[in-house]
């Protein structure tokens, strides 16, 4: 059971669908922008801040592909002054889950923002994305087909297949289409007060609505791709465990912090690699090599990945743009995945599940992980 | 540091080499106490084993 209502709709195909509540949005003044991705020049798609109804015919919400965390965006642009206008924004429960973490380090601000997250079958990487192009079908037209009868495609990106959230745990509004009859309706599902105002304010009424065959289809999905998280895990046990093996994929690693640019839940302002610490004199290296008979330039390889992963792992949601960012194959998201997994399951903390629930590294507790602890002398 | 132990652990890297205690300014016996105990653990544990490696 959901609260929410079914938009009926008699386009081509869901992006059309998805259109018509794009345009209705903005032609009933409900919101007066919406930040989607839309297909940029060249076919590609990226999120696109939309104030002109005449202009949805360029939205892509269906198209399986992610350049960056949207999550991103809105700290970028809400941060300094939350927006005037109201603003939908729509996203995928990566990005969703991002931003709910991003809400609670007051990175951004939920003022005049409605979140609408919609179901995601999965992404492709740029360059599998752009061959997909080059076919005669819709690529995201076709996997929430797949999807939707119980398949799974090999090509989406590696975060994508081992994501056990096709469905945003929060959001103002979630849009369902997989459990579906898809074709001719998708879900507007209203989680908060403001997702029901939005509702409301498209003239539609809210009644309890019955997701059997949507539940069953994506506890199928969620198990399915827990499956692959596991075995993902056992990769990374097996391949990249202990000093040579986990050096041996950092080699290629030049530093060049792209990883870092483009995760979502990297915010501070004031970044430790970007601080006079790695400003080191000569001698500094010297020293280094003094000591050991020889050090990598430039440094710090593992440091900075197992910095990145003590600050980040118990908020990361996965999303995996920091492999996508990586020119050097450094394997940045299994790491990630594999240790943020274990550090959420420490803390029994889920990324983006709750935006009420305090992140645990700031919540104090006087009794806490006390086995961790050297004993008292 | 219970993150920092689970990452070193995931990632195979001995999270035994690292500690935390807590002291308080007046307790220098126990300070005296513990830097003894972490020297004995790792004369015992031998050399780090990333100490030669290039990549860290």
């Amino acid at each position: 059971m959901a609260r929410g209502v079914f938009r009926e709709y008699k386009g081509k195909g869901l992006e059309e669908g998805l259109q018509e509540l794009w345009r209705e949005l903005l032609e009933r003044d409900v919101v007066q922008a919406i930040l989607l991705p839309m297909e940029v020049e060249g076919g590609l798609v990226a999120p696109g801040l939309l104030t002109d109804a005449a202009r949805i015919g360029e939205s892509r919400v269906v198209s399986p592909y992610m350049p960056v965390n949207t999550a991103r965006v809105l700290q970028m642009m809400t941060k300094t002054m939350p927006p005037s206008e109201k603003v939908a924004v729509v996203l995928c429960p990566c990005e969703a889950r991002a931003l709910v973490e991003l809400v609670k380090l007051k990175q951004i601000s939920q003022e005049n923002l409605i979140v609408i997250a919609f179901d995601c079958p999965g992404t492709y990487a740029v360059d599998d994305y752009k061959k997909l192009l080059e076919g005669k079908e819709d690529p995201g037209e076709l996997l929430v087909e797949k999807v939707n009868k119980g398949g799974e495609d090999a090509q989406l990106r590696e975060a994508c297949r081992t994501c056990p959230y096709p469905s945003a745990p929060w959001a103002d509004i979630r849009i369902g289409f997989l459990g579906l009859d898809y074709k001719k309706r998708f879900l507007l599902e209203a989680l908060t007060e403001k997702g029901e105002e939005l509702i409301t304010g498209l003239g539609m009424e809210i009644a309890d609505v019955p997701l059997k065959e949507r539940e069953a289809l994506l506890d199928k999905l969620v198990a399915q791709r827990k499956k692959a998280q596991e075995q993902l895990l056992k990769e990374q046990q097996e391949q990249l465990k202990g000093p040579d093996k986990l050096l041996a994929a950092l080699s290629s690693c030049i530093r060049c912090h792209n990883c870092m640019t483009v995760c979502p839940v990297c915010y501070c302002k004031e970044c430790f690699f970007k601080s006079p610490t790695f400003e080191m004199e000569a001698d500094r290296y010297l020293g280094l090599a003094h000591k050991r008979g020889a050090t990598r330039m430039p440094s710090d390889m593992l440091l900075f990945h197992l910095t990145r992963m003590a600050h980040m792992a118990h908020a990361c949601v996965q999303c995996g743009m920091c492999e996508e960012a990586c020119p050097m194959g450094v394997p940045v998201f299994r790491l990630f995945k594999a240790t943020s997994a274990k550090v959420q399951d420490l803390f029994n903390y889920e990324p983006g599940k709750d935006i009420e629930e305090e992140i645990p590294i700031s919540a104090f507790r006087e009794e806490e992980l006390d086995k961790i602890q050297e004993p008292k002398i | 540091m219970g993150i920092i132990k689970t990452i070193l652990d995931v990632l195979g890297l001995d999270s035994d080499r690292v500690y935390l205690t807590w002291i308080s300014a007046s307790e220098g016996p126990q300070f005296a106490e513990w830097a003894k105990r972490i020297e004995e653990d790792i004369k015992k544990k031998g050399k780090n084993p990333l100490g030669g490696l290039l990549t860290t």
